[in-house]
């Protein structure tokens, strides 16, 4: 998108590549969540919001956050995917259930590890922000094995639609064993729009309406 | 050695009383209090009305800068003997505003009408030097 199609290749070559959104666009959820991408490289896109904690995040939407750092107290943490193969996802047949495990490494050092269960449920055409776009359908299920029985035990889930041409998830549903809660795209607002007059007054009326 | 055992523990209830007292009740700062917790300081603060959060370096020389939603601004602060911190950004008057701990959490409050503190800002985080440089 931020590439000329002349330059697309240039661009690639460089390691310049673009997101799908524009880096310096200000993305909002109905949550009252607001976001901008700082940077796009090498399929990791790097997203902070106003509280400007910064989240490392990869293409694939079934790959939970790279990493997450708090602005002031460095505090955070960091994944990797040590086993299984999420990337698969695409190739598979819709439904196919894709296993991976994630290590969460703690700034502190603390070390956890995270099984996720994902599929691709299929996709669908819907109207996003007023434009009509294919939307990939996916439902992620998180759960630790029970140290006995290595029976599953449920921790949470997600069903999300996630736009490719985005970039960007546009509605998510998540469940944990205690709450349930979810949100959806609401607004892109591209880099030349970011003024603070802008965004406020956006952003106010976002907040107020939840 | 029963009275000694038992006055050991009215201290030590009494102490417990002491720190929860400290703790729990909202007290207005003091200027040395607020010059400790500011000067040369990044700090990040929460609007309780707009929710809008800020990060503002209060540089030693008076100037602040601060970020809000991406957006920097240049301003002034200073804090008077009664403790009150004001700031000042652009053309604006400065505002003038005590603060408060309560919960051992900090904020800034503004005097509703029947003369009580309101609180309109909370400090979530302050941190040595200038932050916003780095970024």
């Amino acid at each position: 998108m931020g590439c000329l199609r002349d330059l697309s290749i240039l661009c690639v070559l460089s390691g310049a590549a673009s997101a799908a959104v524009p880096v310096g666009s200000v993305v909002m959820y109905s949550d009252g969540k607001v976001e901008k991408l700082l940077s796009y490289e090498k399929g990791q896109l790097l997203w902070e919001d106003d509280r400007k904690r910064q989240f490392l995040r990869s293409e694939n939407p079934i790959i939970p956050v790279f990493s997450r750092t708090n602005f002031l107290s460095g505090k955070g943490y960091s994944q990797s995917v040590v086993e299984g193969n999420p990337y698969s996802i695409d190739a598979l047949p819709v439904g196919t259930r894709v296993n991976f495990t994630v290590i969460r490494a703690k700034h502190s050092g603390e070390k956890s590890t995270r099984n996720w269960e994902c599929r691709r449920l299929g996709s669908r055409q819907e109207n996003v922000l007023g434009v009509t776009r294919k939307l990939d359908i996916f439902t992620c299920e998180r759960f630790v094995l029970h140290r006995k029985t290595w029976q599953k035990q449920f921790r949470e889930s997600r069903e999300f639609s996630y736009s490719r041409e985005l970039g960007l998830v546009v509605e998510i549903q998540r469940k944990t064993r205690k709450r349930a809660s979810g949100w959806r795209l609401v607004s892109i607002v591209p880099p030349e729009k970011t003024s603070y007059r802008h965004l406020s007054k956006k952003v106010r009326k976002l907040r107020n309406a939840k | 050695m029963r009275i000694a055992i038992l006055t050991a523990i009215a201290a030590l209830v009494l102490a417990g009383c002491q720190t929860m007292t400290s703790r729990d009740e909202q007290r207005v700062l003091t200027a040395d209090e607020v010059t400790r917790l500011f000067v040369g300081n990044t700090v990040e603060s929460h609007n309780l009305n707009t929710s809008f959060t800020s990060f503002t370096y209060y540089h030693p020389n008076g100037q602040a800068v601060q970020e809000r939603l991406w957006v920097r601004r240049l301003g002034t602060w200073s804090i008077q003997d009664d403790g009150q911190i004001c700031l000042a950004f652009g053309k604006r008057k400065a505002k003038c505003r005590h603060l408060v701990i309560d919960g051992g959490k900090y904020f800034k409050v503004l005097p509703d009408e029947e003369g009580a503190n309101k609180k309109i800002v909370r400090y979530r985080y302050f941190a040595e030097g200038n932050a916003l440089a780095k970024r």
